[in-house]
């Protein structure tokens, strides 16, 4: 086994969570807000990881008070946001995916702002740069993105995927100079 | 209201052209915010992070009014008065009819927390812009389901917002991202235009060159703004009297605008008001 490393100190771990919202209107705090999913990245010496759970579908009810332009759209947000996802994953730098959706969703749709949260308990063998490391360490953020579902929203507070939801992750070895290199979803 | 659509305004008319498309709930909003620097009664309360952006803006809601916001900055950053441009800008827009949404200054109760990430300390003095559709995103989050019929229905007003845009000296303008746009696959296509931070003083400067006409950055594919629009939307700056603009900027309390950057303003918009025609390139 690959002795660990200790994590570097200019190496900040860092654990940012945000949820994905849709709202019917814009204007007043009472409208419906449909809580369409979460989005985590984990950030350590050696390990970039970015999580998604979204629902798989919306119900009848709730897509009758969409606005109709994302009705067609809005109907399986995970499927919806899968692109988005997978293009913040190649394209922004480690610990910067959140930001570059948050910065393309800010209306009705909406990406919010990552909370900073906790950085979760991590078993130590994820600190070494293998493969087994690195899906344990996957497993432990998406686990913590359906426990944190509830933990970190500012607004609106409590809430919780209502139905069915998918969870993907991608985990990359961070090096010193590139994107992250995936291993696997 | 009227409501341009594209090849309507003839030039008889774009004198008289209303070129937003915002319903009376938002409308009323304006013409209450639009009167003063900070609009009376407002409880905004925080309600999400900061984003990562120059501005850092963050969502805002007042409960007992029922509404809902985006304020910045996000933490104190004086090297430009965001808050002020927002709102001097929305209030001049207010005055010309362009969609543009209404904007109010507002002080938030200690303690602001510092930016989580930064560490910066928080700016307790922002403005709030009010949404101004109950649905709207940026123009390219809808891009592509956005008609044709629809893009053409926005020449006018945003070849009145050009102008306007030209006036205040508007910089970093990506039309893309700083139209909002609340397509239903039926023209006009309702279209709000945000994010003035970087406009008259950042623009203004001692040292910086004389800005000439804003850049033309349609979202899509459009070689000349409507002729008639321009021209009209031109006399309509030069229309504004001295009294309004001055008051517009000179009741923003030095918290949001230095004295020194609110008189560079004024002598900015009384100056370039009269050499519009000449910046946009309109006999």
């Amino acid at each position: 086994m690959t002795p660990s490393r200790p994590i570097p100190n200019q190496v900040a771990e860092r654990f940012l969570g945000s949820h994905i919202l849709l709202r019917c209107d814009l204007r007043h705090t009472s409208a419906v807000t449909i809580h369409l999913g979460v989005l985590a990245e984990l950030v350590t010496a050696e390990w970039h990881l970015f999580g998604i759970a979204a629902r798989v579908s919306l119900e009848k009810s709730e897509i009758d008070v969409l606005p109709a332009v994302w009705r067609e759209r809005l109907a399986r947000p995970f499927d919806y946001f899968m692109p988005a996802f997978e293009r913040a994953w190649k394209t922004a730098k480690a610990g910067e995916c959140i930001d570059l959706l948050v910065s393309e969703y800010g209306g009705s749709l909406l990406i919010q702002p990552p909370s900073v949260l906790p950085v979760p308990p991590l078993p130590e063998r994820v600190r070494e740069a293998d493969r087994v490391g690195s899906l344990n360490l996957r497993g432990s953020v998406l686990t913590s993105i359906d426990r944190e579902a509830n933990n970190f929203l500012i607004e609106p507070p409590a809430v919780t995927l209502h139905g069915p939801a998918h969870i993907y992750g991608q985990t990359g070895a961070r090096s010193s100079a590139g994107p992250p290199m995936a291993i696997g979803a | 209201m009227n409501q341009p659509t594209a090849g309507t305004v003839a030039a008889s008319t774009a004198a008289t052209a209303s070129y937003q498309l915002f319903d009376a709930e938002v409308l009323k909003l304006r013409a209450n915010w639009a009167q003063c620097a900070i609009a009376p009664g407002c409880a905004w309360q925080r309600c999400s992070e900061n984003a990562q952006s120059d501005s850092a803006p963050f969502d805002v809601r007042d409960k007992g009014a029922d509404l809902r916001g985006k304020a910045k900055p996000g933490f104190v950053k004086p090297d430009v008065s965001r808050a002020a441009h927002e709102k001097i800008t929305s209030d001049l827009a207010a005055l010309l009819d362009l969609p543009i949404p209404p904007v109010t200054l507002f002080r938030l109760p200690d303690p602001v927390p510092a930016d989580p990430r930064t560490k910066a300390p928080g700016d307790p003095f922002i403005c709030v812009s009010a949404w101004a559709f109950p649905s709207c995103d940026e123009w390219r989050i809808h891009a592509a389901v956005i008609t044709e019929q629809e893009k053409a229905s926005t020449i006018v007003p945003l070849s009145a917002v050009w102008v306007f845009d030209s006036w205040i000296s508007a910089e970093d303008r990506n039309y893309s991202k700083h139209i909002l746009a609340s397509p239903t696959g039926n023209p006009p296509l309702k279209i709000a235009c945000v994010d003035y931070a970087f406009s008259l003083s950042r623009s203004w400067q001692a040292g910086t060159p004389a800005k000439g006409a804003a850049a033309w950055q349609m979202p899509f594919e459009v070689a000349k703004r409507d002729a008639a629009t321009v021209t009209a939307m031109a006399a309509r700056i030069e229309g504004l009297e001295n009294e309004a603009i001055e008051r517009i900027v000179r009741r923003i309390g030095p918290e949001w605008l230095p004295s020194a950057r609110g008189e560079l303003i004024v002598k900015g918009l009384l100056q370039r008001r009269g050499e519009i025609r000449k910046i946009v390139g309109v006999p």
